[in-house]
This record gives C-alpha cells, sequence and structure tokens, in this order.
C-alpha cells in the first residue's frame, strides 16, 4: 500500500533541485542589458548597410533568447529531454518559414 | 471501496510532470507567436521598402526602456525562485512583488506608446491608416497586433504571478513545494523572450 | 501482489449524479463524457451529409438552393472534422484506455483533462449557435479561405472562434498524454513494451500540440481582419490569400494525420487480437507513426497545387508528398504480414479492421494521385478528392473508431455486444460506404467539381447510386447504434478478458475499478503483443 507521502516522488527521480546564487544571475542580467544596448547602437548609429542591421539585430536577439532560456529558465540544468524537445520545436518553426519562403522566393 | 493505489499513481506529486507540462505548453506559445513571426517575415519580404520607413514611426528609447524593464522583471523573478529555494519567504514576495510593478511599468509605457499612435491614427481603422499604402497598413496591423498579444501575456503572468504570491501566503507553495512558483517563472520569461524578438523586428529595422 | 479474488467497485459505481460526471477528474468519466458528445456531433453532421446526397440525388434545385447547400456543405465538414473526427480517437479512447494500457491510474494532470472537455463543449456550443444566431452558418467550405471568409455576412466569427476554443482543447489532451506517457508508464514498461496505441497517441500528441497553435493565430488573424476590416488577406488591399493557405494548411495537413494515426494505433490493437499472432514488426509500426508525424509536417503545399504557388514550391512538396505514403505502407504491410497464417477469430473489430485496410489502401493510393503534379491539376476541387477524403477520415478513422467500439464494448459497459446484429449492421455500413464514396472518384475523374449543389445531366446515374449508397450507409450505423445501445441494457456477461488480448486493459475487471486495477498489473516480458507468452499467464 502506497503511503501517499511516501511515494512523492516515482523512482530515480531528481529531488535535489540544483539552486542556482543570486550573483551568478545579476551577472547573466548585465550581460543582457549589454546586449540590448549593443543591438540598439547598431541600429540607431544608422549603419546604412540594412541587410547587416537585421542580422546583428537577429543574432544578437538569438544570443540573448538563448542566455534567458539556459540560465534564467534553467534549461541548461534540466532534464537534456527539454531540451532535445525545444530544439525539434524550433526546427519546425523553421522549416514553416523556410518551406513558405521557397514559394515567395521562387515566384 | 477498493484502496489499492500503485506506485506510478498520477495523483502522486510529480515535480518533473508539472515541469515539462509547463514547457510543453511553452512550445506552443512560442509557435502560436511563430505564425505571427511568419506572417512578418513574408510581408516584410513583400513590402521590405515600406516596412523600413514605418519603423522609424516607432519611439526606439521607449522600446529599449521596455527592453530593460522587462530583462530586469525577468531576474528578479528569476532571483525570487532562488530566495525561495533557499528558504528565505519574504525576500521572495518582495522580489515578486518587484516583477509584478515592472511589469506595470512596461504596460503603462506601452499604453504611452499605442496612445501616441492613436493620436496619429495609425490604429486599423482610423482615418489616417485608411489613406497608407498596404505595406504600411500590414506593418502597423503586425505591429498592434503582435504586441497586443504579448501585452495580453504580460497582463496573464503578472495575475499568475499575483495569484502565486497568495499560494506563498498561505504555506501552499513552500520552499520545499516551489514548482507553482518555478512554472511562473519559465511563463514570465517566455514573456520576455518573445519581446526580445519583437523589439529589434519593429523598432530596430532602420 | 496475487489477483484481488473479490470484484471490486467499479468506476461507475464509485460515484453517483451529474456532478460527479461533469465535474469529475477521473479519466475514464472524462473519456465517456467525450463519447457522449463526439457521437451526437456525428450524429448532427451524419444527418447533414444525408441532406447533402438527397440534394444531389437530381440535377437541379432538389430539396435546397446554392446558399443553404454551402452552408450545410460547411457545417458538415466543421462538425465532423473538428468535433468528431479530431477529438474522436484521442479524447474517447486515448482518455479511456491510455492509462489503462500503461498501467497507471489517471493522466497526468487530470483537472486539465477535465479542462479540455468543458473547452470542447464550449466550442461546440460556438459551433452550433452559428445556426440560430444572424445570419445563419458560415458558407466557405471548412477552410475558411479568405478573402471570402473575411467578406461573407454569414457566421464565420463564430464559427472560427469555435475550431479556436476546439483547438485549444484538442492542445491540452495532447499536452496530457506526452507528459503521462513519459512520466506515468508502470515500472516494468519501457517505451518499446508500450502498446501500439499508445505510440501511435504519443506521435498524435506531438501533431495536436505543435500545429495547433498555427491554426489558432491564424483564425485569431480572421477574426481581426473581420472586426477591424483589414486587408491582410485581402489582394485588393495589398493582402495575399496564398499566405493564408500556407497557414491554414501547415495546421490542418498534420491535423489530418491527428485524425488518422490514433486510428492506425486502434488496428494495431485489434488485428494480433484476433489474429492470435504476435504483430509483426512492432519497431517498424512504433517508429512509422512518429515518421508519419514528423513527414507529415513538410507536405502542407500538396493542397495548394493550383492556387498560384511558384513552380518549383510545388515540385518540392509534391515530392515530399510521396514520402509520407512510406510509412503508411509499412504498416499495411506489417498489419497483413500479421494476419498471414495467424488462426483468426473472424469478430466484429476484425471485420471493421479488414474493411479499414481496404478502405484506407483506396484512400492512401487516390492520395497518391492527387499529391502527384500533373494528376492533380485536373482532379482538383473535384468529386474524386471528397471521394479519397471519405475513403481515408470515413472509411479509415470512422471505421477504426467504431471497430475499436465493438472491441473495447465489454471492457467499458462490462457487457458483450451482440454479435450476429453487429455483423449484419457491419455488411450494411461496408456496402453502403463503398457505394456511396465509389462513384465518387469515378465523377471526378469524369470532371465533377466539388462544392455545387447542382451538376449536369450526365452525371446523374453515379450520383443516384451514391446517394442510395448513403442510404444503406446510415442503416448500418443506425442499427449499430441500437444494437450496442440495447446490448449495454440487456447484453450477455463478459470477462476480464473476452478477447484474449495481451495488452494490460484485459488484466483489470470490467468495467475497470476507480483507480484501473485491483492488482499490480503484469507488465509482459518482451513483445506487448506475444500471445505465446499470454497463455502461461
Amino acid at each position: 500500500m502506497a503511503d501517499k507521502n511516501k511515494s512523492r516522488h516515482l523512482p530515480g527521480d531528481p529531488t535535489e533541485h540544483l539552486i542556482v546564487p543570486y550573483k551568478f544571475h545579476i551577472g547573466i542580467w548585465v550581460g543582457l542589458i549589454v546586449l540590448t544596448v549593443m543591438t540598439v547602437l547598431v541600429s540607431v548609429m544608422g549603419l546604412s548597410l540594412i541587410a547587416f542591421s537585421v542580422i546583428t539585430a537577429l543574432i544578437i536577439a538569438v544570443t540573448k533568447a538563448v542566455v534567458v532560456a539556459n540560465y534564467f529558465m534553467h534549461l541548461k540544468y534540466d532534464n537534456k529531454l527539454i531540451t532535445i524537445l525545444m530544439g525539434v520545436t524550433l526546427l519546425l518553426f523553421v522549416v514553416f518559414i523556410a518551406f513558405t519562403a521557397i514559394d515567395y522566393l521562387t515566384r | 471501496m477498493s484502496n489499492f493505489v500503485l506506485v506510478n499513481s498520477g495523483h502522486n506529486r510529480d515535480d518533473e510532470a508539472s515541469k515539462f507540462g509547463m514547457w510543453l505548453f511553452l512550445f506552443t506559445e512560442l509557435l502560436l507567436f511563430g505564425g505571427l513571426f511568419l506572417v512578418y517575415t513574408i510581408y516584410r519580404y513583400l513590402n521590405s521598402e515600406t516596412f523600413l520607413y514605418s519603423s522609424y514611426e516607432l519611439n526606439v528609447l521607449l522600446g529599449t526602456v521596455n527592453t530593460i524593464v522587462l530583462l530586469t522583471s525577468s531576474l528578479t523573478v528569476a532571483l525570487s525562485i532562488t530566495a525561495l529555494q533557499k528558504g528565505n519567504i519574504r525576500l521572495s514576495l518582495w522580489l515578486i512583488t518587484a516583477t509584478i510593478l515592472f511589469a506595470l511599468t512596461f504596460l503603462v509605457i506601452k499604453y504611452f506608446e499605442w496612445s501616441a499612435k492613436f493620436e496619429h491614427g495609425l490604429f486599423p481603422g482610423m482615418d489616417h491608416y485608411i489613406q497608407m499604402l498596404p505595406g504600411e497598413k500590414m506593418f502597423f496591423f503586425l505591429y498592434f497586433f503582435m504586441t497586443g498579444l504579448h501585452g495580453l501575456h504580460v497582463i496573464i503572468g503578472g495575475v499568475l504571478l499575483g495569484y502565486i504570491m497568495w499560494e506563498i501566503k498561505k504555506k501552499k507553495v513552500t520552499p520545499d513545494n516551489n514548482i507553482f512558483l518555478e512554472n511562473g517563472g519559465l511563463y514570465w520569461h517566455l514573456v520576455d523572450i518573445i519581446w526580445i524578438f519583437l523589439f529589434p523586428l519593429f523598432y530596430l529595422i532602420h | 501482489m496475487s489477483v484481488a479474488l473479490t470484484q471490486p467497485v467499479n468506476f461507475y459505481q464509485a460515484n453517483k449524479g451529474l456532478f460527479s460526471w461533469i465535474f469529475s477528474t477521473d479519466h475514464k468519466r472524462i473519456g465517456l463524457l467525450y463519447f457522449y458528445a463526439i457521437i451526437s456531433f456525428f450524429l448532427v453532421a451524419m444527418m447533414l451529409g444525408f441532406l447533402m446526397r438527397l440534394e444531389l440525388i437530381s440535377p437541379g434545385e432538389t430539396i435546397m438552393g446554392a446558399k443553404t447547400y454551402n452552408q450545410i456543405f460547411t457545417l458538415h465538414g466543421v462538425i465532423m472534422i473538428f468535433l468528431f473526427l479530431i477529438p474522436s480517437v484521442p479524447a474517447f479512447f486515448g482518455n479511456f484506455f491510455l492509462p489503462i494500457m500503461i498501467g497507471t491510474d489517471d493522466v497526468a494532470f487530470p483537472k486539465v483533462n477535465l479542462l479540455s472537455w468543458w473547452l470542447y463543449v464550449l466550442g461546440g456550443i460556438f459551433a452550433l449557435l452559428t445556426l440560430v444566431v444572424g445570419n445563419g452558418p458560415a458558407d466557405t467550405g471548412w477552410t475558411f479561405y479568405a478573402p471570402y471568409s473575411v467578406k461573407t455576412g454569414t457566421n464565420v466569427t463564430l464559427a472560427v472562434l469555435a475550431a479556436f476554443i476546439l483547438g485549444f482543447s484538442s492542445i491540452l489532451t495532447g499536452l496530457n498524454f506526452i507528459v503521462t506517457i513519459h512520466r506515468l508508464r508502470a515500472p516494468k514498461m519501457g517505451w518499446f513494451k508500450m502498446p501500439l496505441f499508445a505510440w501511435a497517441l504519443y506521435a498524435t500528441a506531438w501533431i495536436q500540440l505543435l500545429a495547433t497553435p498555427i491554426i489558432g493565430i491564424t483564425l485569431l488573424m480572421i477574426v481581426a481582419e473581420r472586426v477591424f476590416g483589414l486587408g491582410l488577406f485581402d489582394p485588393a488591399l495589398g493582402g495575399d490569400p496564398i499566405l493564408y493557405q500556407h497557414l491554414f494548411w501547415i495546421y490542418s495537413h498534420p491535423a489530418v494525420y491527428i485524425m488518422v494515426l490514433p486510428a492506425m494505433g486502434l488496428i494495431s490493437e485489434m488485428i494480433p487480437t484476433f489474429a492470435k499472432r504476435t504483430i509483426f514488426g512492432y519497431k517498424a509500426i512504433a517508429f512509422s507513426s512518429l515518421a508519419i508525424a514528423f513527414i507529415g509536417y513538410f507536405v502542407w503545399g500538396h493542397h495548394m497545387f493550383t492556387s498560384g504557388m511558384s513552380g518549383p514550391a510545388r515540385v518540392i512538396f509534391s515530392v515530399l508528398t510521396f514520402l509520407v505514403a512510406v510509412p503508411s505502407a509499412i504498416k499495411v504491410f506489417n498489419w497483413v504480414a500479421t494476419l498471414y497464417k495467424g488462426s483468426i477469430d473472424v469478430k466484429t473489430p476484425l471485420l471493421f479492421s479488414l474493411a479499414f485496410i481496404f478502405q484506407f489502401l483506396v484512400g492512401g493510393l487516390t492520395g497518391l494521385v492527387i499529391g502527384a503534379l500533373a494528376t492533380d491539376i485536373h482532379l482538383h476541387d473535384t468529386y474524386f478528392v471528397v471521394g479519397h477524403f471519405h475513403y481515408v477520415m470515413f472509411g479509415g478513422a470512422g471505421f477504426a473508431f467504431f471497430g475499436a467500439l465493438h472491441y473495447w464494448f465489454p471492457k467499458i459497459w462490462g457487457k458483450m455486444y451482440h454479435e450476429k446484429t453487429a455483423k449484419v449492421a457491419f455488411t450494411f455500413m461496408f456496402i453502403g460506404f463503398n457505394l456511396l464514396y465509389f462513384p465518387m472518384l469515378v465523377l471526378g475523374i469524369m470532371g465533377m467539381p466539388r462544392r455545387y449543389y447542382d451538376y449536369l445531366e450526365e452525371f446523374t446515374t453515379l450520383n443516384v447510386i451514391s446517394t442510395v449508397g448513403s442510404w444503406i450507409l446510415i442503416t448500418g450505423i443506425i442499427l449499430m447504434i441500437i444494437n450496442l445501445i440495447q446490448s449495454k441494457r440487456t447484453g450477455g456477461e463478459t470477462t476480464r478478458n473476452p478477447w484474449g488480448g495481451t495488452t494490460l486493459e484485459w488484466q483489470t475487471p470490467s468495467p475497470p475499478p476507480l483507480h484501473n486495477f485491483d492488482a499490480v498489473p503484469v507488465v509482459p516480458e518482451g513483445n506487448p503483443y506475444d500471445h505465446k507468452q499470454n497463455k502461461s499467464i
């Protein structure tokens, strides 16, 4: 007979969480702010090469998103499965855009 | 009645499952906005000129401030989880309060941005909007639709965090049982990530 | 723990009253709630289909005009797709049997499960409201193609909101199943000891989760366009209607796999049980489910060959479409190979399964004909497409649903259905179905366009045959339903395992107790369909 209090976790569960230190989070935040300032500067300084500015903006945005996901959302310390499935989701998103773009780019 | 219970019962507390479920939900949110990013990509490709000068209508300063506000709110919610895990409930509550205040700041700034656009008649259906070129209309429709949907998520996230504070006060969410706060934090970070992409795509493509 | 000797209280007796049902978080009750709602909507949409066939019994206006006909086929499509096919197998059989088959007592998030049923009901109410308010139900077809869907005066907004809410319900079901399968399998049940139905549901759940958001946002854009009078998809105002079609089919092509994949899982359960033989190629079937789910995301453009999409895009989508036939064919091959040299017990569920294989083959092969670019130019928007679609969806998914209803009837209701009547009903359904839809394939090749209430004189004979087929089919369905209702009330007693099945649901009493099992279920060593081993248990 399984007692409710004793069987709170499935066998083999990682019951202990890694606690991320305060300082580490603050460091990550400083990095994110720096990236934000960078992307604004690249845009406002008026680098006239438009393609260059879009690509920089996107690269910085992706970097920021990865940092938020990895450290604020603890993806780096979590089950690898979540990262893999996240990859599948993003792959599908890229497929949706790429295959639609094929149509528009070849019209 | 039989009181036979399986070890792998679905009614057990299972933090891993809760977190996994939250992530799956976040995937759907990503793709919900993904559909809009797809529309944005295609219409930007078809109307690159008009999208470009339409973006000058947006206020980069306010956008940047809002980006920093949201990033900071992400920091405070991440810290609140650490605080709760370390058993510092008071600090955790303060940090969540800070997050909600940042959310309100974001919304207030957004409100001023939107009202400026309203004054210029740029909202779909208004006098100026009707006279615009098709590409401009697309830009402003997407701007209002995407930031509006994002703003709705900010409101939902703020209410969710408020509810979690209530649960912490009622000792339903505790240092040992903090998955609800962790999931609330995940949702909040997702709202941040979406803004991380909305910001350059609308404000910075000069 | 040994098998309990006393019969425990079953889940019907555990709680009483209406509220114990509509606010239940028990996956079996939620499954049944879904079933009663789904079957009601099915009957409504079936009657709409009956009216359409009646209109088409002769050329010209027979019982209704063009607008009414357009509204009826739209409502028929919306109800059949969003309220019957998509939820049918996952939300009813999946909810009821997935936890039992993987040896647990509920889904991972029981309250979310209840929420998803309530969302289903809300979506259903919205869909039915289109009948009574405003200018009547939408007349756009279930695809809501822009710009017509933005301009028509009928209740598109309400219908689109219904589809949006139903999509949410579907996402939550999928999410629940993925977590359930990952976290709650019985201790000894590895991934490759899961029943194939669970594999099929797993693959389906990923489509529900990752494709549905796209249709959600697309439908919201349609609503926004209608409310604010925008030109997002209107070429006159600078929009692109083909972009709408892309967005719509990014979801709706994978969605047809939401409808048929779980049905394939049902077939993989029924065939080994009635062939008394271990399923052939377990892993091939499991992986082909995942492959169908994955490749299904790459082929949406084949619905748009004649819409004005670019040439290279059409070629790419056509080639990829042929790829998706491979995993489907692997499944058919494995089912047939399982039957080979089996000791076949011809019961009604097996008959439905065999009909599935035959009809799915017809549907699948005609699918290749319209997946090929050149032939599709001729056949697009003709009755050939209607025939193809119904062969896959009704001849496939629908027949699997009714087959499984007989297969699990004793487990769900604890009574055995009347076998002879069931076989008679099946015969009516099989003959009626093929009479109804096969002529459509011929009519399509002859050039009869779909979605018209009228047609040329020379198509009359085949249309009459088709309409007569619809009467036979409906007779069969009604007979089947009467038989099942009657059997539920007065049917013979049944045992835990009337068919000699090997999966875990047959180890528990019929109907199951509240927590599904009265003893720890024995997970078979090795293949879950090992009939040799089963005899020793």
